[in-house]
């Protein structure tokens, strides 16, 4: 029994009691009275629940979630541990980025809202626009113009909530607008989104989620607009398309609560889909697009499309379905989910090509939204992202490789393909004649997530679930004879398709 | 109700112990009733009747013994009692498993599939294990001789008291039958009731918590890594422990604060130097129950060596069996009777070396003991068979030795600080309340761990303690 060593009473016998019952009755009191006494600025709490417990809740086994929510959702300390907390001492341990809560409530996080260096900012812009230039010219020779439209964060559109003094630092600020000229001076075609969002945002429209970055579906309707404006006069398109809806079948808004990214609650560290998460999202509104109509079903190569948008996670919300309805003609769209912005583009050249030997479709152009802060990235240098994406306009083409004959350890072949048996699956070259050029050409029909295909000490991202064969090309430091390629895979059961191995010099 | 939520910190203590100080003692008793019920019913409304349900067959069956003179009688109101018990047991924690079992058996034999059963999908009740046993450990203390209570606010209040209620210690009402009368509460019993309520806070916050997630990672993987599998089965053990350990103080720590004292449920376990010594550290209560319902009931030592091993395999066998309904609790509860088995059997014969007669030799023994206890945690954590093959592989060597680079910033720094601080506190660690928190800057620096500890709480995702499970 934990019988304590003395029973000799100390000012602590009083005094610990005292103390952790106070602390104990304070906090509630204080979460009640501290923001109406205008201690706490009312920017600094979020989410306050409305006490909804029904009689049905006490039955069914929700009235403890409901009443621990009430009481996270109000509490100054639940803030406090959440966003403040967050903020500083995770970002000091590494644990997670630090996340601020803006004086609208909303979340941002915070290495977005950070000044810039001068000399770094100018750098981030030329190697921004350098990659830009590069794509824009790769589809400059396959005949379709690249468009590029740059997002701005949350932050840009509403520094009053952002930042304490309601301004954004200088150079962050001039950011945007110096990838902006430097595009432009660089011949390639942009439009900045800025303008049409912070003319809505300042109509008091919500056109970004609360609890993530990404643009809601208002938001990507008035982008997807004000891009289909100016697509239409650069490539001299008719009259816009003034009918407010479709003639055919239309798309339902509803609302739905929380909202569908998370990315921003993650950081939280909220357990995904657990009542508690679920607690912190909000009402949001939701469209859903009749069959045939949603960006699953625009896939690039379809016949009569006169232009592909191929983007990153912003396209989930609508984005290439606004656009076809604004434009008035028909999109195909390209969306790659958590890759980042550069690997839809990629993807885009490397398997779905303007011109492609099927007798594709002939795009008239390639738009390319980009995020601001994938800018800030360098597009191209991902911190979020953990392989590099196959690269194809690194540069020249391999010519004159030879297919060779090889053995895959860790998978087994069948007359379907190759079957990967574990996770580390590897394939040992063993030439007479030398060669510094390896290509691996496969296409994979597993649903399931990428891996890592690596020589030596270059990485490409392992793509799934691709239509054609897809190129892994490696270019080694100095000739050799003996190459192994190694397949990382999150599982084993991997189906591997039309799989060759060529070398070369 | 967890005691690491907000609604239990911040609503219920303070509320429920303000009323408890204001009652009479003699009217204690039934605020612990319907506050305990409160705090159940925070879960699931209905599962208040199953809990009153099982209070009310423990109640009538003491009453039905008490009142029965003859032997016959005797043994059947204890019979129908432990029955009814069980059955509720049974049916809530074991007919999903034994039907999932009888239709994996029938797939495996390729019956004819009309003899296959639909599983019934049943809401295993937060706790039902540990109240369960409170109420047969009362009917068979009461058809040993002990006294019966008739105040049946008394026993409800015994079966459901709240701060025991959902994982234990296990608590035989003997323990606590007179204060159950006349619940006493001074200011140096709630002192050291928060002394140790907090110590148990922050083990589970601080310690168990952040050890956690790397468990679940290690677990997760098909194939574990050498480095990795030994890190996670080291992450867990510690986990495991501070959870319960912690969770455990807290109770014995609420307890005090209402005047009650519980017995102890861990002492210092991985610092034993046999695995029948652990048996004596860990989950004291539910060992000693195992002990004296069902080990010395059966013959426990007194028949042979054959049957002694026979008597540790089986009641080690409803060990595991209890904590879970799972091919890998059973697994577990076999493999600590073996090595009960082979423990009784080496202490038996001459012993040469690992006999304890040197502080190498002890320590030796406790490495020897810990890894057996380590090896044992594989299967318990495990999610099914496979997986603690999978684990038992990775910890030989059977999927290589890639380096902890693999951990690609899974470790953060309060994981490393939990594991070398808890590392350090199961070797130094004696009992709850220990000497360092009596002095006053003890008391200051815990209650600013504890403070830290629920903002900490605030950040971490839904943890709740990994023996209510059982």
């Amino acid at each position: 029994m934990p019988t304590p060593p003395s029973t000799a009473k100390t000012a602590w016998t009083r005094a610990l009691p005292c103390l952790f019952f106070l602390f104990l009755c304070a906090t509630p009191l204080l979460d009640s009275l501290l923001p109406k006494a205008g201690v706490i600025p009312s920017g600094r709490r979020y989410n306050p629940q409305e006490w909804n417990v029904t009689l049905q809740d006490v039955w069914n086994g929700d009235v403890g979630p409901k009443i621990e929510g009430y009481f996270q959702g109000r509490s100054f300390l639940v803030h406090e541990t959440g966003a403040f907390y967050n903020e500083r001492m995770f970002a000091l341990l590494g644990r997670a980025r630090g996340v601020h809560v803006g004086r609208d409530h909303w979340l941002y996080v915070e290495d977005r809202l950070l000044e810039v260096e001068a000399c770094q900012k100018e750098a981030r812009i030329t190697e921004s626009a350098d990659t830009v230039e590069t794509v824009a010219q790769r589809f400059q020779e396959s005949g379709a113009t690249l468009m590029v439209c740059l997002i701005p964060d949350r932050a840009r559109l509403s520094p009053q909530f952002a930042y304490p003094d309601g301004q954004i630092p200088p150079n962050r600020k001039a950011f945007l607008p110096g990838v902006e000229a430097e595009l432009k001076k660089r011949g390639v075609r942009v439009l900045n989104l800025s303008p049409a969002l912070i003319d809505e945002a300042s109509r008091g429209k919500q056109v970004i989620y609360a609890e993530d970055h990404h643009w809601n579906y208002h938001g990507s309707r008035v982008s997807a607009k004000a891009a289909a404006d100016w697509i239409r006069t650069e490539m001299a398109y008719g009259p816009p398309n003034t009918a407010a809806k479709p003639s055919g079948p239309v798309w339902e808004e509803r609302t739905e609560e929380g909202s569908p990214r998370r990315s921003l609650i993650s950081l939280l560290k909220f357990r995904k889909n657990s009542p508690l998460e679920r607690l912190f999202l909000r009402s949001q509104q939701i469209i859903d697009f009749p069959p045939g109509q949603g960006w699953q079903s625009m896939p690039p190569g379809r016949t009569g499309s006169c232009g592909v948008i191929a983007i990153s996670s912003y396209g989930r919300f609508g984005f290439a379905e606004f656009l076809q309805f604004e434009l008035g003609r028909q999109v195909d769209a390209l969306v790659e989910t958590g890759q980042g912005s550069f690997y839809p583009v990629c993807r885009l050249l490397s398997e779905d090509g303007p011109r492609d030997a099927l007798g594709r479709t002939e795009y008239d152009f390639v738009l390319w939204p980009i995020p601001e802060y994938h800018l800030m990235n360098g597009l191209r240098e991902k911190d979020e992202f953990t392989a590099d994406v196959p690269d194809p306009f690194s540069g020249p083409e391999i010519e004159q490789l030879t297919p060779v004959d090889f053995e895959m350890d860790g998978a087994r072949k069948t007359p379907a393909g190759w079957i990967t048996d574990t996770r580390a699956p590897e394939v040992e070259l063993d030439e007479p004649e030398e060669f510094d050029r390896v290509q691996l050409r496969m296409r994979t029909s597993s649903p399931s997530m990428n891996g890592l295909v690596s020589l030596e000490d270059e990485h490409l991202l392992l793509l799934v679930n691709t239509e054609t064969p897809v190129s892994y090309d490696f270019k080694l430091d100095k000739p050799t004879r003996h190459a192994t390629l190694h397949l990382r895979l999150p599982e084993s059961g991997y189906r591997l398709l039309d799989v060759e191995v060529l070398v070369g010099d | 109700m967890l005691f690491t939520s907000y609604a239990f910190l911040f609503l219920f203590l303070p509320v429920f112990f303000l009323l408890y100080l204001a009652l009479p003692a003699k009217g204690r008793v039934y605020l612990i009733v319907i506050g305990s019920y409160i705090f159940y019913g925070f879960w699931r409304l209905d599962f208040c009747l199953l809990l009153l349900g099982v209070s009310l067959v423990g109640y009538l069956g003491g009453l039905g013994l008490a009142a029965a003179t003859e032997g016959r009688t005797r043994r059947a109101a204890l019979l129908c009692s432990l029955t009814l018990l069980l059955a509720a047991l049974s049916w809530f924690k074991y007919a999903g498993f034994l039907g999932e079992s009888w239709n994996g058996l029938a797939d495996l034999c390729r019956l004819p599939a009309d003899l296959r059963i639909d599983v019934p999908e049943i809401i295993l009740p937060v706790g039902i294990s540990f109240f369960t046993f409170q109420s047969i450990s009362y009917v068979v203390d009461v058809h040993r001789g002990m006294q019966p209570t008739r105040s049946w606010v008394e026993y409800f209040a015994y079966i459901a008291l709240f701060p025991q209620l959902v994982a234990g210690p296990i608590v035989r009402y003997g323990d606590i039958s007179t204060e159950l009368k006349s619940p006493v509460v001074s200011f140096r019993a709630v002192e050291q009731g928060i002394v140790i309520f907090m110590i148990g806070f922050c083990k589970k916050v601080w310690l168990a918590n952040n050890l956690g997630p790397m468990a679940d990672w290690a677990f997760s993987l098909q194939e574990p890594p050498l480095s990795i599998a030994w890190l996670g089965l080291l992450s867990y053990t510690l986990q495991i422990y501070f959870d319960f350990c912690g969770y455990s103080d807290m109770a014995i720590g609420l307890g005090l604060m209402l005047g009650f004292h519980f017995p102890e449920n861990f002492r210092a376990p991985y610092r034993s130097t046999s695995i029948a010594e652990f048996w004596q550290r860990w989950h004291v209560t539910m060992s000693s129950f195992f002990r004296d319902y069902l080990y010395i009931p059966l013959g426990g030592n007194r028949k042979g060596h054959l049957r002694t091993m026979a008597n540790l395999l089986v009641t080690m066998f409803l060990a595991g069996l209890w904590h879970g309904a799972g091919w890998t609790f059973i697994l577990w509860g076999l493999w600590h009777g073996a090595l009960l088995a082979v423990n009784r059997a080496w202490t038996a014969a001459p012993r040469p070396f690992l006999n304890g007669a040197n502080p190498l030799d002890r320590l030796a023994c406790g490495a020897l003991t810990l890894f057996v206890v380590m090896l044992g945690w594989a299967p318990f954590r495990a999610a099914d068979l496979q997986e603690t093959m999978a684990m038992l592989r990775g910890l030989f060597g059977g999927f290589g030795s890639d380096s902890l680079a693999l951990l690609d910033g899974r470790a953060n720094v309060l994981f490393w600080i939990a594991l070398l601080l808890g590392g350090a506190l199961v070797w130094v660690e004696r009992r709850p309340g220990n000497r360092i928190f009596q002095t006053g800057w003890g008391k200051l620096g815990l209650l600013l761990l504890f403070v830290g500890a629920v903002h900490e709480l605030g950040d971490q995702a839904y943890n709740p303690f990994l023996y209510f499970q059982f």
